[in-house]
């Protein structure tokens, strides 16, 4: 009997998690909100569920409504993704009350871990390094100046709030309360010690759920802008010892609670402690970069509950996030339709993505990035022998993208492969803000927008009426 | 001479060109000031291939309305006519982007500090706080749950000349 599997997600992590279900012979079923009724991961499923209006709690956080889709569609799985319901635990545990499996962790071990404090707590008892805290109303004084309020049921950078000092503290938890409840559905949130330039250190682990973990290589994923990540790498030779130290922490924390699938524990490294962070559970963003470097395919080990075997990587990954904001106003997020699209190809590059290319005359119009929610486009992922090799197949596969109708970040993002300390990997947390920006050739620019504007009937027509041989391009406002 | 304004790279830069386009040559020459390149232009998928001596370049232009937006080696900028002597708009309270305001800051007819929040905005799961661009009265125009846009004016801050409320 053909299974059938729900992609309780959107945008490029569903389309990915569709193309290896279909190759596993597993019958794919979107859900989508009014937003979306054209989008990519709705096209790429043998069938789509509507699931309401474009507000996320309407829609992808709507349990009733998931609940419902899965029903109506007969489906036996249930695959979250990231964001949205993957790390509530609720839902887990109405997912499988309604006889449907969860691809992912029990609901009881997202409980243990899932939650920043509570994850803290674990990691404490199991004698792994937590950078010192305190909830609102104890005293900060261990915690000092700067600090940050974070989400204690946060993700994906939001609900967190950089504080210098004890006046800015109330606006601070307000403001994260305020994001975290619309978020994530809980306002509990917590203050703990600000690392100024840290290196952000993850390691990803797949659990059978009955105690065995497998510990699947690390990443580096420093290049982040608002707490978020902007480029993921593996692995992560420069650690040198600390490497095996942390996989051993890891290891030990996902044990703890009998881990089931797909989980990240993350630590933040001052070039001498490795700090516990928080543990994902749930597939991350990044993980296709420990995909490329094991030759493994984590979604499909979720879907089989196949606990992947440990293995040395091979050669280098890396991953680029396009997202549609404006690095000159602060990697505001920039919604809109999308014009011309091109993703890049060739060997070794990999492109998940959330949004169709452009096609040719007679095609419908592109792709929109709503402003409903997050506005990752797509992931550029390379492998290659080498760091620097992997590097310069970044540079080449991203001068080869092309996104027209919104600003976004590639740019940014090959300043930043540019940049010094990225080349040397003595880069943090903090790096992105100091990349020096390249620029481009104006005649080149005013050459190229000349062309698109003054009209080639010459070219295409033989020439019209109007069209001269020589074209004065003066205006064309 | 034509001016452009080229946007969307570290910062808008303004440049003095005449560019002219030859299809039966195959050529696009952009003068500037003194300086006058020839580039060699076939049309390639989305674009075209720009070439200067033995440099090729592809580039993808895509022509608006009011602005052309041009790829470069994945840089993106945006060229616009430069309109000569226009003043930068008077400073409004509006979202940066489609949005949904969350939280009203003031009441109405409050009167606010320079920098004070105004009105909290959410868009995209983040939350960003509008700020009075100059002290003076407010004049609230939305309502919490309003589905905003840029250039809309959710707070009026409204500067009393005499010395008496407006």
């Amino acid at each position: 009997m053909t299974r059938t599997l729900l992609i309780a997600n959107r945008g490029e992590i569903a389309v990915r998690i569709a193309r290896t279900a279909r190759e596993l012979g597993l019958r794919t079923i979107a859900v989508y909100s009014d937003a979306d009724a054209t989008a990519l991961h709705v096209a790429t499923c043998d069938d789509a569920v509507r699931i309401g209006p474009p507000s996320p709690s309407a829609s992808y956080l709507n349990v009733p409504a998931l609940l419902a889709a899965a029903k109506a569609t007969g489906a036996h799985l249930i695959h979250p993704g990231y964001g949205f319901l993957s790390e509530n635990a609720d839902f887990a545990d109405a997912v499988e009350a309604a006889g449907i499996e969860w691809v992912g962790p029990t609901g009881a071990s997202m409980r243990a871990l899932g939650s920043k404090l509570g994850a803290r707590a674990v990691a404490t008892s199991l004698g792994i390094p937590v950078l010192p805290s305190a909830r609102p109303g104890e005293s900060f004084a261990n915690v000092g100046f700067p600090l940050l309020i974070k989400a204690s049921g946060g993700g994906g950078g939001r609900g967190m709030r950089r504080v210098d000092d004890a006046s800015g503290v109330d606006e601070a938890v307000e403001a994260a309360r305020a994001e975290a409840l619309a978020a994530f559905g809980d306002d509990t949130v917590y203050a703990e010690r600000l690392l100024l330039s840290p290196r952000h250190i993850e390691v990803q682990v797949f659990g059978d759920g009955e105690g065995g973990v497998s510990v699947l290589s690390e990443r580096d994923c420093s290049i982040q802008r608002r707490h978020q990540k902007l480029i993921e790498e593996a692995p992560c030779a420069f650690l040198g010892d600390l490497r095996g130290v942390l996989h051993e922490r890891a290891r030990a924390l996902a044990a703890s609670v009998r881990y089931r699938s797909a989980g990240t524990v993350e630590f933040l490294w001052d070039g001498q402690e490795a700090w516990f962070l928080e543990m994902n559970t749930r597939l991350q963003v990044e993980h296709p970069v420990t995909e490329m470097v094991l030759g493994l395919d984590l979604v499909a080990a979720q879907l089989q509950r196949r606990l992947p075997a440990e293995s040395e990587p091979q050669g280098h990954a890396i991953e680029c996030r396009v997202v549609a904001e404006d690095p000159a106003a602060g990697f505001l997020p920039a919604p809109g339709r999308l014009g011309v699209v091109r993703w890049p190809r060739g060997p070794g590059v990999r492109v998940d993505e959330g949004v169709r290319e452009s096609g040719g005359p007679g095609a419908s119009a592109g792709d929109v990035v709503p402003p409903d929610y997050d506005a990752l486009i797509a992931k550029i992922i390379v492998h290659a022998p080498t760091r620097e090799a992997a590097r310069q197949r970044m540079l080449r596969a991203l001068e080869d993208t092309v996104v027209t109708g919104v600003p976004t970040t590639i740019e940014r993002l090959i300043d930043t492969l540019r940049d010094g300390a990225f080349i040397a990997q003595n880069h943090s947390t903090g790096t992105l803000a100091d990349v020096v920006a390249g620029d481009v050739d104006p005649a080149l620019v005013l050459a190229a927008a000349a062309l698109a504007t003054a009209s080639p009937r010459a070219e295409v027509g033989g020439g019209g009426p109007a069209a001269g041989p020589w074209q004065t391009v003066g205006r064309w406002a | 001479m034509s001016g452009w304004r080229i946007s969307g790279g570290p910062g808008a830069v303004r440049a003095e060109a005449v560019v002219r386009v030859d299809h039966a040559a195959g050529t696009v020459t952009v003068e500037m000031g003194p300086t006058k390149r020839v580039f060699g232009m076939v049309r390639s998928g989305d674009g075209w291939v720009l070439s200067e001596g033995t440099t090729r370049t592809r580039v993808v232009a895509v022509a608006g309305e009011r602005e052309t937006e041009v790829v470069v080696d994945g840089r993106r900028r945006v060229v616009a006519v430069a309109a000569p002597g226009a003043k930068a708009p008077p400073p409004i309270v509006t979202p940066p982007m489609p949005a949904v305001v969350s939280r009203l800051l003031v009441d109405d007819g409050a009167e606010v500090k320079e920098g004070q929040g105004l009105v909290t905005v959410t868009a995209m799961k983040m939350e960003l706080t509008l700020r009075a661009p100059r002290a003076g009265m407010a004049r609230v125009r939305v309502a919490v749950g309003d589905r905003v846009m840029p250039g809309d004016v959710l707070v009026d801050v409204i500067v009393a000349t005499d010395g008496s409320r407006p």
